[in-house]
């Protein structure tokens, strides 16, 4: 039986020899029959024909799926995949922070070790951009699917849920017990935060948010991103105040410093609204580059930093230039800039940080953190230590008192 | 310098810088924008579609002669020869059609990823635009740019109205290319192939359409009805009449004739017989004693009256559906 193939394969090679030999044969011992000849000369040709045809459209069709196959691959590989950039935040002695995509983690900062993780199966379709907001044992977060959620602050569970459908980027604001939630529809939700109950939506007509409102006792603040629109809400009743076009695409953080509203632009300028003036622009600094950065308020003087890689150091009174830092080898801020131990610290997306003296703007340290991924994220600031966290999901400490002596905090074990 | 990085700086970075400055100067309406390049690139590609056309003009021109020689010659390699001498002859280079279509899709993928990129389909898109662009003022402040146009998300993949436009688009396009050979076709098996790219190629190309972001649609639809403007206008519809697209049983009720085949605009008549007669005379007379001339299965080199019959199972069934 083991000899059953190949006997079979040597019958089908001596059909094949025989009949080779047969046609030999029958050409030589019928020489003078040229048109026989011919005719089999003929046909052979035009197997030969045949099959150099086959094999030039198999290559044909080879090289057609290579090049399908490369277009696929070509195509597939540029598409990006939302990571979420929310910024770490404080809770008790924990840190809160996007251990992965779409899913949060207290840590412990000493070692990276987890004490509750949200959600607590892992999914990666519904990243964080809109920073965690902290009030008591509380932790109220919104992801980027517009699930919107309170958490207890001591052991993650989620008091509740509410699923707004729509995209959340900017972070939600909570205030006299109601969270008002910007979405990228244009609509702000204000929920009740003792029940997740939507109470109202207040409609900005179609407009992306992606900037973290401002609020006072008089409004609530909002700036989009599509039409360049900063409008102001009687929080109470979603009845428009005022509306101030001249303030550009926003993506930036809006800040409430007393009167003055610091609108960072994509239009390469840093706006500041009088907010009891109807909005009515008090002074306009042209930078560089977007102000994708939320601006920093110290006492008179306004830090702002651009995608461009440049700070600036603004009079809050008139937006005069102080001073200008500009990092080389193009950085782009889009991090937050934060004080810590009498130094202006500002992070570049590819990693490096700068500490700048605030007075002058010049360089006391620069460190590089040479972690996995982009600087997106806001920073958390805990006594002179800073915390950054990335694209790829990775936590560093930056020391301020060490001249920024970065740290790597694993968070493996969290995973 | 890697490929990856010579794509993005000769192609993609220009491209984006293109598509967010025709943003900026068309009122900001990215839709616009796209309309806009799409003229550009159909202008700049104008001479080679051109050329493009009158190759597949031509081609048709000398499909009765290819047809003949198709008949006479049966040693694969003399018919080939013969071939190229007609294609030299007639000044048609069969690849000339591919000019326009090959330069066109390098610019469809490069668009492909330009309108993820510039559109931002992830917040993370819009901060890495900031390092594509270039320092140019008005560049700059284009961004962030709209999306909706004529009530599409331009970002947004599954676009099945769009999707329906490509595939009618295209397979009109197809339709009358394909009825202009048909008149001229007698291989059955170039009409099965004619019918198979009528309906295969936009089909894909809709399927393609249907997962990629609307503005990639919004690029394929428009360069496509230009292109079949173009067609019109420069070679003719050929055969092809909107009657045709009525479905048989309902022309007689509408009163819709079809013309002739060969009498369209830009279409050829078929080679008379007798002239086709005695080209094939004339041709085995030169060739008759070089063996290369085709045997006739039932015996004997077959005369002009062969040439008068319905030439393929495709052409028969035409002329019955005439009758």
């Amino acid at each position: 039986m083991t000899h059953a193939p190949t006997a079979s394969w040597r019958r089908a090679v001596g059909a094949v020899t025989s009949m080779f030999h047969v046609k030999q044969s029958a050409t030589s011992d019928d020489a003078s029959d040229v048109s026989r000849e011919t005719h089999a000369a003929d046909r052979s040709a035009a197997r030969t024909m045949f099959h150099v045809k086959h094999a030039r459209q198999r290559r044909g069709a080879l090289i057609a799926l290579a090049a399908v196959f490369a277009l696929v691959a070509v195509g597939c590989g540029g598409v990006q995949r939302p990571d979420g950039w929310a910024a770490p935040v404080q809770v008790g002695d924990g840190v809160l922070v996007q251990a992965r995509s779409g899913q949060l983690s207290l840590i412990n900062p000493a070692n990276g070790q987890p004490a509750w993780q949200y959600p607590s199966d892992d999914d990666g379709g519904r990243p964080f951009y809109a920073t965690p907001v902290v009030e008591g044992d509380s932790v109220y977060v919104a992801d980027y699917k517009g699930r919107v959620a309170r958490l207890d602050a001591n052991v993650g569970n989620a008091t509740w849920a509410t699923d707004l459908d729509v995209q959340v980027v900017a972070t939600p604001l909570l205030r006299n017990g109601s969270l008002f939630v910007p979405a990228e529809d244009g609509t702000i939700a204000v929920l009740d935060v003792s029940s997740g109950a939507v109470t109202r939506t207040i409609d900005t007509t179609d407009r992306r948010i992606w900037s973290s409102p401002a609020a006072d006792g008089g409004g609530l603040y909002v700036s989009d991103l599509d039409n360049g629109i900063t409008i102001a809400f009687n929080p109470s009743t979603g009845e428009r105040l005022w509306e101030q076009s001249a303030t550009g695409a926003s993506a930036a953080d809006l800040v409430l410093d007393g009167d003055l509203l610091m609108v960072g632009s994509f239009d390469r300028s840093l706006h500041s609204l009088g907010v009891e003036q109807g909005g009515q622009e008090r002074w306009v600094a042209q930078g560089d580059g977007w102000f994708l950065a939320r601006p920093l308020v110290s006492g008179r003087t306004v830090f702002a930093s651009t995608m461009h890689g440049t700070v600036y150091a603004l009079d809050r009174a008139t937006g005069a230039e102080r001073w200008t830092f500009t990092a080389d080898d193009g950085a782009e801020f889009r991090a937050a800039p934060v004080i810590v131990g009498g130094h202006l610290v500002v992070a570049a997306r590819d990693g490096r940080v700068f500490a700048l003296d605030t007075t002058d703007g010049s360089l006391r340290w620069t460190v590089e953190t040479a972690v996995d991924g982009n600087l997106n994220a806001d920073p958390l600031v805990v006594g002179s230590d800073i915390y950054y966290s990335t694209s790829k999901h990775n936590l560093v400490r930056v020391d301020a008192d060490n001249e920024g002596a970065p740290q790597a905090i694993p968070l493996a074990a969290a995973r | 310098m890697p490929i990856g990085a010579i794509w993005q700086t000769f192609l993609e970075t220009p491209l984006i810088n293109i598509m967010v400055g025709l943003s900026a100067i068309t009122f900001g309406s990215y839709g616009l924008a796209i309309l806009v390049f799409t003229v550009i690139t159909r202008a700049l590609l104008f001479p080679l579609t051109l050329r493009m056309l009158h190759s597949m003009r031509a081609l048709q021109d000398i499909q009765p002669q290819m047809q003949e020689i198709q008949k006479k010659y049966s040693d694969p390699k003399r018919r080939n020869q013969e071939i190229m001498k007609l294609y030299r002859e007639a000044g048609v280079n069969p690849l000339g059609c591919l000019g326009p279509q090959l330069l066109q899709f390098p610019i469809f993928i490069a668009l492909y990823q330009v309108i993820r990129i510039t559109l931002g389909n992830t917040p993370e898109g819009v901060l890495d635009l900031s390092r594509r662009l270039y320092d140019v003022g008005f560049i700059q402040d284009a961004v962030p740019l709209s999306r909706t146009f004529l009530g599409m998300d331009l970002g947004q993949n599954g676009n099945f109205v769009l999707g329906g436009a490509v595939f009618a688009a295209m397979w009109l396009q197809q339709r009358i290319s394909t009825s202009r050979s048909a008149a001229t076709t007698s291989s059955a098996n170039q009409a099965q192939m004619n019918q198979m790219m009528q309906w295969m190629l936009p089909l894909i190309f809709s399927w393609f359409v249907l997962f990629s972001p609307a503005g990639l649609g919004v690029y394929w639809f428009s360069s496509t009805a230009i292109g079949l403007i173009l067609q019109w206008i420069f070679v003719g519809p050929g055969d092809f009449t909107w009657g045709s697209l009525v479905p048989a049983p309902f022309r007689d009720a509408l009163g819709i004739t079809l013309p002739e085949p060969g009498t369209g605009r830009g279409s050829r008549p078929r080679p008379k017989p007798a002239a086709v007669a005695n080209s094939d005379t004339e041709s085995r007379d030169t060739n008759a004693s070089s063996g290369d001339e085709r045997k006739d299965s039932r015996g004997g080199s077959q005369q002009g009256p062969r040439t008068t019959r319905p030439s393929s199972r495709a052409s028969r069934r035409r002329r019955h559906h005439r009758r």
